[in-house]
């Protein structure tokens, strides 16, 4: 291996893995063609190559932090072990639920990016997900004096985030229907 | 906007698009691999380009090269934001733009 080649897949190292692995052969051979046909002296080049590695490879490792399902749910699963801990929750609960939840995750492979944002075609999802939460508060409360170690306070906010959700997805949902009408006439 | 109109043609692989980009700004824009790529990537997750196997000339061609085309949404988004352009540049010459004859306040 050249020491051209050896700098190049060292710079790839800039770069994050799955970002690597889709585009790293690619962005190799368009270096190659850049080098061969781009007419331009050999230190320009490299000037041009560093620049863009500086300015793409830290927004990308972002991204690709940002955009991931699996990396916000371990965050999220995180939160609520220490919230429950805090809230002094038998540990045996705790010896339950994080083990499963961690277990989910990494069975759950897809590692999705949340690119999409909020579309008004998911307005079913929204509205759903607070019908689950409030659902699940409701049913939780009356299990009996087991809930009684939840915080006041983080039942409210969980109960206000369902209504939220709920809210969203009727919002959404309108937008989308209003959308499809338009759609339809025009 | 570059990159949409560069694939407005056909389909193209990554050097391509590096070189139309080029020669369509008159050299004001050149992408290194991070930027085209890192576009690219955040296009198709947009849904406005997706990778395609056809070839243009395979005799031509490097097979292992990966080739792009504009999805159906992206070819309208670059519609509108050519609309977008167009009205700007219209606005643009009603009103004289132009270096010296402005009346600037």
């Amino acid at each position: 291996m050249s020491a051209t080649s050896l700098l190049q897949r060292l710079m790839l190292l800039a770069y994050p893995r799955s970002f690597r692995d889709q585009y790293g052969e690619e962005m190799l051979r368009t270096l190659r063609d850049l080098r061969r046909h781009g007419g331009m002296s050999r230190p320009r080049l490299a000037l041009q190559v560093a620049r863009d590695v500086v300015v793409t490879a830290p927004r990308l490792r972002i991204e690709a932090l940002l955009t991931r399902t699996k990396v916000i749910a371990i965050l999220s699963l995180a939160a609520l072990a220490a919230t429950l801990f805090i809230a002094g929750t038998s540990r045996f609960l705790l010896l339950i639920l994080v083990p499963l939840a961690l277990l989910a995750i990494v069975i759950h492979h897809h590692d999705r990016p949340i690119t999409s944002g909020v579309q008004p075609a998911h307005w079913w999802r929204w509205g759903a997900s607070g019908a689950a939460l409030l659902g699940t508060l409701i049913v939780a409360e009356g299990a009996g004096p087991d809930f009684d170690w939840f915080p006041w306070l983080g039942l409210w906010f969980l109960a206000l985030m369902g209504l939220a959700l709920l809210a969203i997805g009727l919002v959404l949902g309108v937008v989308h229907a209003i959308a499809r009408v338009r759609h339809t006439i025009g | 906007m570059h990159i949409i109109v560069a694939l407005a043609g056909g389909e193209k692989h990554g050097w391509a698009i590096m070189r139309d980009v080029a020669d369509v700004s008159g050299g004001a824009v050149q992408m290194g691999p991070g930027t085209l790529y890192g576009s690219i990537k955040r296009m198709i997750d947009q849904g406005f380009l997706e990778e395609t196997d056809e070839r243009p000339d395979p005799a031509l061609d490097d097979e292992r090269r990966r080739y792009y085309r504009l999805t159906d949404l992206g070819r309208r988004v670059g519609v509108a934001e050519r609309d977008r352009l167009n009205r700007l540049l219209s606005a643009a010459d009603v009103r004289r733009l132009a270096l010296g004859l402005g009346g600037g306040t």
